[in-house]
């Protein structure tokens, strides 16, 4: 046991020291943090394969990437055709008076993609970018505006129908997922208003439109007319058909985001899609070179046995502990990663507790383990609306998300401790796979005789050059994206921004020619 | 920026360290039990002496509570040539003309989903129908063949349920290495039959059922 | 906001653009190494080599063709297909497959074995799981033979992108990634993901090679409460308790639980096999230390003799629980019940395989005995043969490269 713990600690140390010390850039810091665990790992007499995993590890995140790319790219193109100030401009023009009607409004339109993708990133870019003016505009501090922001992305992670840290534990546990719609949204919704209201209301004393007129963004909609709103409306609308049109679902959140993107130069003002890539790149490659150093260091983790380590202590406390390890372990772990946390320990909690109603159980688990999105260092959440806001220190954003994490984090143990009470909330569609209630009667078949299957369910056949056509557009796109990173690692000023870049280069350059 | 950075990762440095000693420390103490453990001696097998007019009647009916080992329960019945049929819901009338109630214990998450039921539902059902069979007057038979695995918390409401109104108990031994059949045995004053394998468990049935060896 | 248009350091820019592409090189060949398949020298029981792209043939020329290899004794009777490697990172699966096509020979009706079913799935690993690319198997003559460890999922560069959610063929809603889990995607669509095509074929072989038995070879987590089992559709039930039954009286202390096939989870073939072609299905899991998320260091040496520091301290945990009884609730640990080997603590793969492979034994005994239609098999290699000599006793030598 003792090793691995050592290896972990040297790793956080190596880390710290980095970013404390020799203020590296908190990617480049987990990278070194990754390479210093490789090297006790015993990986430095085998460099080939040192490079393997770490290159591997990297391409964990490689998925992310791409969509927070293509959700960054979408922000910057409707902040630059004016539709982003549009919208800000006409919230606080039509809700100033009823400033608790609005930030519910903003509850709503920030949880929405986070729904719809399972990422609260996403979220964040998106209608997180949308709504940060206005919340700024009536006053909220740009700390708490990235709070709020973060925190009611981490609930959009956790509302139906798209919750991939439950989807992660069902699988694991092999549950089904089905009947999460009620319970989740219970968790999710109720909370998020909360918080908002929380975070928010102290400064929800309703402002005198004169009094901020002259600062108000401008609106473009004169100029452009409803066209304008083109890209929120396709970007709404490709979500929420990529759940309810069969060859929709195919796209992927990064085509849906690209797509919508490009609609918006068409509809606004013009801009070069060149320079909004650029741009986008120097927004965001802070946060992905942390995506991909956490991916080399979750996998050193796991190659040292630190990862082994941490489990087996939680999964071996005994049973008395088991509410509050559930409720301080699952976020804490999202530290690495909010996904790796719903795996490596969400999986091993719903095994231990079969007793409890599972649908409920991993629905709460599941809100314990998104909570992971806002522990540092790579607190997705925070980071992203700490960029959205402009804020420098995501700790500044943080230290307002503490409080309300942890009450949701009793929220979801609570929950847990009264799963079986619960468990009516969990509508189990039975009907959907016919297994309803009366034909649960197993009929034994007459011995030694085969029997004619029972008939096949419906099996519905995408177009044969569907998905074809969409590997070569992700194709298309990643080595457009090469390019794009190997000229900002020429043209950016700051020195290891540039090893963040080669950190990005690498997998782009080895999807594109299709090797990992 | 600085003194936060260093207070969140002194925290963390702190938490993982704390970690670390108290399991390593654990681990310690587990190895110190189990060395402990090893020098008492083992609890003592229960003799069961079987009562010659306990003699249960054929044809059987094969049912679970739990929803686990129906089959296997079944399929033993008849190996041990015994006249049987397997029904997971047992209704009422399903009990006319039986001679003993054959009850599988122990749960099976995928059975349980596969009959579409929660536990709580399915110990309800459970004690309805063992209910129904003393009510019939049907003698109950209860048998547990999945060792560890068919135990734990899930399984043993069930396994609870059925030896609680159970006229004897077939019980594989690694199911009952805790002594948890031989602890409600034992108060209910009601035979125990600990088998080691699945063969043994064939030849219990046939003598309980007073079947001849070379059926 | 418009982009500078000037190069900044540019000599630490081109260090680092000729670190990238040198990276990205090694790398790439690396990772391309490992899309050479394990060598499997065919046995004299095998009568033909099919590809699986026969029955579908859009899978030709795919990556998710793969070897079917055939074991006709000629004699009319019944029809059997196991798949090996569905999730390759379970090893004891492929390993037994090996041994299959190695050394079985079949005398009365006809087996088909497909070895590497995700064949996609070996071309690559599971990021953040470290696990290595492969692994020797020595045989008694010092000679060793290599695996491939795999991925549990098609790698992405065949099957590319995930769908935010996958819509399985069976219509149960999944993470994006499961369109690329192989037991997740039956019964298969004929233009899906190729994933969703691998499974479509093998139901397609399945109809239309009449096959009356069907088993899939796994193994999981040893946290995972479904290890050491049979599950088996509905249909397929009986013939699992007898064989079940045979295996418990026929090897002593062997311990094996049968559960039944979920009809709420689809997508896995002990369901979908079952439900949509005329086969019984029954898949069979084993515990394999280096997939579970208590491992330590995942080593050659962990994948072979199954010993890893934290699988053995959690069986240290469950030894304690049963000499104190269950009284203590309070006290018993979150995870307790690991189905361990109880004489060493560990869980070598020529247990695991062994079981297999007596479990396949069992079945075809079993379907034998109580169907019409009969198989005999040969040359299996024995429960107890392997455990006491090992898997390299019966591998043949490595062939030459």
């Amino acid at each position: 046991m003792g090793v691995e713990w050592f290896i972990f600690i040297a790793m956080a140390v190596v880390f710290c020291g980095a970013v404390i010390l020799f203020r590296v850039p908190v990617g480049v810091a987990i990278a070194l943090g990754a390479v210093s665990g490789g090297l006790l790992g015993g990986l430095g007499a085998r460099p080939l394969e040192f490079l393997r995993q770490i290159t591997e590890g990297e391409m964990a995140y490689f998925d992310p990437t791409l969509y927070i790319l293509s959700a960054t790219i979408f922000m910057v193109a409707i902040e630059r055709s004016g539709l982003l100030g549009t919208v800000a401009r006409w919230m606080l023009v039509t809700f100033h008076r009823s400033p608790f009607l609005l930030l519910t409004a903003v509850t709503l339109l920030v949880i929405f993609p986070g729904m719809m993708t399972g990422s609260s990133t996403a979220a964040v870019l998106s209608t997180g970018a949308l709504v940060t003016p206005v919340l700024m505009k009536i006053g909220v501090p740009r700390d708490k505006t990235g709070a709020i922001i973060a925190m009611i992305a981490v609930y959009g992670l956790c509302a139906p129908p798209v919750n991939i840290p439950a989807l992660i534990i069902c699988a694991g546990a092999d549950v089904p997922y089905l009947g999460f719609a009620l319970p989740l949204t219970l968790l999710s919704f109720p909370p998020a208003i909360l918080c908002t209201l929380w975070l928010g209301h102290r400064y929800a004393k309703g402002v005198r439109l004169e009094d901020i007129e002259s600062t108000l963004p401008e609106s473009v909609h004169g100029q452009y007319g409803y066209r304008l709103y083109l890209p929120l409306i396709l970007l709404a609308a490709l979500l929420i058909g990529e759940h309810t049109v069969e060859w929709l679902s195919h796209l992927g959140l990064p085509l849906i985001f690209l797509l919508a993107a490009a609609s918006a130069p068409l509809t606004g003002r013009w801009s070069d899609p060149w320079s909004i890539t650029q741009d986008a790149l120097r927004r965001s490659m802070a946060i992905l070179g942390i995506l991909m150093a956490i991916g080399m260091f979750i996998q050193m983790m796991t190659y040292s046995g630190a990862r082994g380590a941490i489990t087996t202590t939680c999964a071996g406390m005994p049973r008395s502990h088991l509410y509050p390890i559930i409720g301080t372990s699952l976020p804490l772990f999202g530290a690495v990663s909010s996904y790796g946390a719903a795996s490596v320990l969400g999986v091993p909690f719903v095994l231990s507790l079969l007793n409890k109603d599972v649908i409920i159980t991993c629905a709460a688990l599941s809100l314990c383990a998104c909570l992971g999105d806002l522990t540092p260092p790579s607190a997705k959440a925070g980071l992203f609306a700490a960029a959205v806001v402009k804020e420098r220190n995501y700790l500044r954003i943080l230290r307002h998300c503490i409080l309300p994490a942890a009450l949701t984090a009793l929220f979801g143990v609570v929950v847990i401790i009264f799963a079986n009470e619960l468990k009516f909330l969990a509508l189990y569609e039975t009907d959907a796979y016919g297994v309803g209630e009366g034909q649960a009667r197993v009929v034994e078949p007459p011995p030694h005789q085969m029997l004619s299957a029972a008939a096949a369910p419906p099996v519905k056949d995408p177009m044969p050059w569907l998905l074809p056509l969409i590997s070569l557009l992700y194709r298309l796109y990643v080595g457009f994206l090469a390019v794009a990173v190997l000229v900002f690692l020429w043209r950016d000023s700051g020195r290891l921004t540039k090893i963040n870049a080669l950190m990005l280069l690498v997998p782009l350059i080895l999807r594109f020619f299709l090797v990992v | 920026m600085k003194s936060t950075w260093l207070l969140w990762m002194t925290t963390i440095c702190l938490a993982a360290l704390i970690t670390g000693i108290s399991a390593a420390q654990e681990t310690e103490a587990t190895t110190e039990t189990v060395a402990t453990d090893e020098t008492e001696s083992p609890p003592d097998t229960l003799m069961v002496v079987i009562p010659d007019e306990m003699v249960f009647a054929a044809p059987a009916l094969v049912t679970t509570v739990g929803r686990a080992d129906g089959t296997i329960v079944h399929v033993i019945c008849r190996r041990a040539g015994i006249d049987s049929e397997l029904i997971e819901e047992v209704q009422r009338e399903d009990l006319d003309g039986i001679g003993t109630l054959v009850v599988a214990m122990g749960g099976s998450t995928k059975g349980l989903g596969a009959a579409g039921v929660d536990a709580d539902t399915e110990v309800e059902r459970g004690e309805e129908v063992l209910a129904m069979a003393s009510v019939a007057d049907v003698p109950i038979l209860g048998v547990h063949v999945g060792g560890t695995p068919r135990r734990g918390e899930l399984s043993d409401e069930f396994c609870e349920v059925v030896a609680e109104a159970a006229d004897a108990l077939i019980v594989k031994a690694g199911g009952n290495e805790d002594g948890f059949f031989t602890e409600i045995a034992e108060r209910r004053d009601i035979p125990l039959i600990e088998v080691g394998t699945n063969a043994e468990a064939i030849e219990a049935l046939a003598d309980l059922f007073g079947v001849a060896e070379d059926q | 906001m418009e982009m500078e248009r000037r190069i900044h350091h540019p000599r630490l820019s081109s260090v680092l653009t000729a670190l990238g592409a040198v990276w990205a090189a090694v790398a790439a060949v690396l990772f391309l190494s490992a899309h050479r398949m394990e060598p499997l020298v065919v046995g004299e029981g095998v009568t033909s080599i099919r590809r699986l792209s026969e029955w579908h043939t859009p899978l030709a020329g795919t990556p998710g063709d793969t070897d079917v290899y055939v074991l006709d004794s000629g004699v009319e009777g019944a029809k059997v297909l196991i798949t090996f490697g569905t999730h390759p990172n379970e090893v004891a699966s492929h390993v037994a497959g090996t041994l299959m096509v190695e050394n079985a020979v079949c005398r009365e009706g006809m087996l088909m074995v497909i070895v590497h079913t995700n064949a996609s799935g070996f071309t690559h690993g599971d990021p953040q799981e470290a696990y290595p690319t492969r692994f020797e198997i020595e045989r008694p003559d010092g000679t060793r033979r290599w695996f491939r460890f795999g991925s549990r999922y098609t790698n992405p560069v065949h099957q590319w992108p995930d769908p935010t959610l996958h819509i399985n063929p069976a219509g149960q809603v999944l993470a994006g990634i499961d369109s690329r889990n192989l037991n997740r995607c039956y019964p298969g669509r004929p233009h899906g993901f190729l994933t969703e095509q691998v499974a479509w074929a093998v139901c397609e072989l399945i109809r239309q090679e009449d096959v009356d038995l069907f088993i899939d070879i796994h193994e999981a987590a040893p946290e995972y409460p479904t290890v050491n089992v049979m599950i088996a559709h509905e249909r397929a039930m009986e013939l699992a308790s007898e064989a079940l039954i045979d295996l418990e009286m026929g090897i002593p202390g062997f311990e094996i639980n049968l559960e039944p096939s979920p009809l709420n989870l689809r997508g896995l073939t002990h369901r979908e096999v079952g439900d949509s072609t005329d086969a019984m299905a029954v898949l069979m899991e084993t515990a394999n230390p280096s997939q579970g998320r208590l491992k330590g260091r995942t080593t050659e040496e962990q994948v072979v003799e199954g010993r890893d520091s934290a699988y053995t301290q959690a069986y240290q945990h469950q030894i304690e629980i049963q000499a104190r009884g269950t009284g203590d609730e309070a006290s018993r640990r979150i995870l307790w019940a690991l189905p361990y080997d109880s004489a060493s603590g560990t869980y070598p793969l020529r247990f695991r395989v062994a079981r297999h492979l007596a479990g396949i034994e069992s079945l075809l005994n079993a379907l034998t005995y109580h169907t019409d239609r009969g198989i005999a098999v040969e040359g299996i290699p024995d429960h107890g043969d392997l455990i006491t000599q090992g898997i390299g006793a019966f591998l043949a030598p490595p062939p030459e490269d």
